[in-house]
């Protein structure tokens, strides 16, 4: 359906999205930092990111707002954890479409990527 | 203090309504004077419509509604012209300036305290011209049938994150995002800056439908509108949704008169609006004090303690080292302070525009105002001193200086007399010229009045040139008009406007030449606390002679004094110029072996000072003698030297006025 860079450090984490979006019928590429991340979405072109918010080389913050800065139209959607409500509220301005707040449940997951692809 | 809305609001926050609405009704104001001058500009009208637009907004918000329709009766007449439904006539100009007029009326009362809504309609304090009346176009009128137009004004929508959403605040950042695409988010609660400090799980916000949408949409539609706008965000939920009440406008309250006198200056002059890197630079300033009062402490501490001998140079230096770095620190403050008050004297300028135009209508004259140099800084304090003498010289300019359009034609001038009012800086000092092209004094006239009304004796008329003529309007109780005037004959002349200048450590003078105008030129202090002075030694006294008044320094010789008149002259390059005793002008013995003399004065009025010895230039920080001493003539207070010792500061003007050295 559609194609989902999911950006986290954690493995396991990429792991568990991967196979949750997969489920759903997402097609899914990882990249375990924010530098990468931003290298991946020029190669790949996704319609959908996730990102993560605390990454060792590049956070999530910056890596959105590298990528908007090169795509203006990019949809990311930031997994956060608790207790990052101001980094959250920054990532909204600079253009984050949405956020999601960790330990998420699947469905959620789910509605927040369904609200931003078709 | 909370208002009708639930909005709170502070002093500060109606301080910064006040100096937004004034700016936004000087937008109006100029933008309805170039209408007059003819032909408005597009962006002009888009501007004051956005003014009004701003202002019925704000007013809203404070819950003022009597100023929100009064505002919303001119925003829909300006749409009117804006889109071409009526067209521009004078009559319409003058019914836009009287919607101002009572706007200021309206915001002076809530300036006052009191609340314009609840007085009900304004006053109305002159009524429009008759004939303005009759052909109005409904401009600031909104007819029963037109209204307040439904879902056009503001609607306050609250909002609800669910319980178990983590992150409200960011819910609640994106729903006004959300709201923000379908209309003007005008205010929120809490406000989006401070959202990230926000832990509650409801918010308020209080939008403003664009007019497109609001013609014909009613309150359902809205709703329908911002709830779809909502959608897209995650568990937040519209709890209710109101319209702001606006009570139908009554047709007779948009006739105001034109009281263009009457701004909100008394009440927004307690603001300054410092611009954030300065208070970071007075901060940054205020740390390095610190810094050395811990050093200075730690000193003080050595020499208590343990004060070895050795130590003595050690801490002698880094004393020393201090007070340089704290004399440093305490200029830059100083300055930084003293910047932070100072304002574009356009803020003072911006009034005279309008007060011109009424007085010349009134006179029954053309007058056009031509201002320059509004971006000269002065400090705030005497800005607000300056208001009144130059209302008073621009009412003298268009009352007695432009002459009547006949009489221009029969001079070969243009009908339509010109004012120019210019400013800018010189030497630390700000110079204000305002000049006429009218007929000038009749310094024949001037002399003649002035014998009449005993203002100088038939001796003294003799003697005077032209110059020290034309400097006698100044004199109390003088003036020229032929009979009085509703303008400016109020039996004040312009011995006020002199007064009023010498209390500020300034000076007026007058220069006119017959049949081609009058030019007056004010010399003020850039600031009223700090001035600089040439400090002089006469007996055992030290004086210090503000350096603006201070023409130049002669040393006296054998040749250069003289003796005429019974009175004691310094010949100064074919100039004889009153020489004085500094010391005994105040009663004290005259020290004989005195060798300069410091001429003082504005321009043709002069008079020598003798004194001992000079002591430099420096600034000084004036201090008043306080009500135990009260005023002391010739003496406008005292200052502290850097050593302590104490030096009177001369009011030059005291000298000027013609004291004759006994």
């Amino acid at each position: 359906m559609a194609k989902i860079l999911v950006v986290d450090d954690a493995m396991f984490m990429r792991s568990r999205l991967r196979g949750l979006l997969e489920s759903a019928g997402h097609a899914v590429v990882e990249a375990a930092n924010g530098k990468e991340a931003v290298d991946a979405f020029q190669q790949e072109r996704p319609e959908l990111v996730l990102m993560d918010v605390t990454m060792p080389e590049m956070d999530g913050l910056e890596a959105l707002k590298r990528i908007r800065q090169g795509t203006p139209g990019a949809k990311v959607i930031m997994c956060s954890a608790l207790g990052q409500q101001s980094i959250v509220l920054e990532a909204i301005k600079a253009g984050a479409k949405d956020f999601i707040v960790k330990p998420f449940r699947p469905e959620k997951v789910l509605e927040a990527v369904g609200r931003q692809v078709s | 203090m909370t208002n009708d809305l639930g909005w709170s609001m502070t002093e500060d926050d109606r301080q910064l309504f006040l100096a937004e609405a004034d700016e936004l009704v000087q937008v109006l104001e100029s933008g309805a004077l170039a209408m007059e001058q003819g032909g408005i500009a597009d962006e002009t009208l888009q501007a004051m419509f956005r003014a009004a637009h701003t202002l019925k907004g704000n007013a809203g918000l404070i819950g003022e509604q009597g100023l929100a329709e009064h505002m919303h009766r001119l925003e829909a007449g300006l749409d009117d012209l804006r889109s071409g439904r009526v067209a521009l006539t004078p009559a319409m100009v003058q019914q836009v300036l009287s919607g101002i007029d009572t706007m200021r009326d309206l915001l002076a009362r809530f300036a006052r305290g009191e609340s314009p809504a609840a007085a009900g309609a304004p006053e109305t304090t002159a009524p429009a011209p008759a004939q303005a009346a009759a052909e109005a176009a409904p401009l600031v009128t909104t007819s029963v049938e037109q209204g307040p137009l439904a879902g056009q004004g503001r609607i306050e929508i609250r909002l609800k994150v669910a319980d178990d959403c983590p992150m409200p605040a960011v819910r609640i950042f994106q729903a006004y995002q959300a709201l923000s695409r379908v209309g003007r988010l005008e205010a929120s609660e809490p406000a989006q800056e401070t959202l990230a400090q926000y832990q509650g799980r409801t918010a308020k916000a209080m939008l403003t439908y664009e007019r497109a949408i609001a013609r014909d949409g009613s309150l359902a539609a809205a709703r329908e509108e911002i709830a779809a706008s909502l959608e897209g965000v995650e568990e937040i939920t519209l709890e209710s949704l109101a319209e702001e009440r606006m009570a139908a406008p009554s047709a007779q309250q948009s006739q105001a008169g034109g009281n263009g006198g009457e701004t909100l200056e008394s009440a927004a002059a307690q603001t300054v609006r410092v611009r954030v890197d300065v208070l970071d630079h007075l901060m940054n300033l205020v740390g390095e004090l610190v810094l050395d009062r811990t050093r200075v402490a730690d000193l003080i501490g050595h020499l208590e303690g343990h004060g070895k001998e050795q130590d003595q140079e050690e801490i002698r230096q880094e004393l020393s080292r201090t007070s340089v770095h704290l004399g440093r620190v305490t200029l830059d403050l100083q300055e930084t302070i003293m910047k932070a008050r100072m304002l574009p004297i356009e803020h003072l300028f911006r009034r005279f525009p309008r007060l011109v135009r009424d007085l010349g209508q009134k006179a029954g004259k053309r007058v056009q105002l031509e201002m320059s140099g509004l971006d000269t800084e002065l400090d705030r304090m005497v800005m607000d001193e300056l208001g009144d003498p130059l209302t008073h010289l621009l009412r003298n300019a268009v009352d007695h200086g432009v002459e009547r359009p006949e009489v221009r034609r029969a001079a070969g001038k243009p009908e339509t007399g010109k004012v120019m009012l210019r400013a800018g800086t010189e030497e630390g000092y700000v110079v204000i010229e305002l000049a006429d092209d009218g007929g000038g004094i009749d310094v024949d006239r001037v002399r003649q009045v002035a014998l009449q009304r005993g203002v100088i004796t038939p001796e003294q008329a003799e003697r005077l040139t032209e110059h020290e003529a034309e400097d006698l309007i100044f004199a109390p109780g003088f003036s020229t008009a032929a009979e009085v005037t509703e303008i400016s004959g109020r039996g004040v002349g312009l011995d006020a406007v002199r007064s009023s200048l010498e209390r500020l450590s300034g000076m007026v003078e007058v220069a006119s030449e017959r049949g081609v105008g009058t030019t007056f030129r004010l010399r003020i202090p850039l600031t009223l606390a700090i001035m600089r002075a040439l400090l002089v030694r006469t007996g055992e006294e030290i004086y210090a002679l503000p350096l603006g008044a201070v023409r130049q320094i002669v040393k006296l010789a054998g040749d250069n004094v003289q003796q005429a008149y019974g009175r004691t002259l310094l010949a100064d390059r074919g100039q004889l110029i009153p020489l004085h005793g500094l010391a005994t002008l105040f009663g004290g013995a005259d020290p004989t072996d005195e060798t300069f003399a410091v001429v003082v004065g504005g321009g043709r009025q002069q008079v020598a000072l003798r004194v001992g010895s000079l002591l430099g230039e420096q600034e000084i920080v004036l201090k008043s003698f306080g009500d135990f001493l009260g005023a002391v003539p010739g003496l406008t207070g005292a200052t502290i030297l850097g050593d302590g010792q104490l030096a009177l500061v001369t009011d030059v003007r005291f000298f000027l006025q013609g004291k004759d050295a006994s």
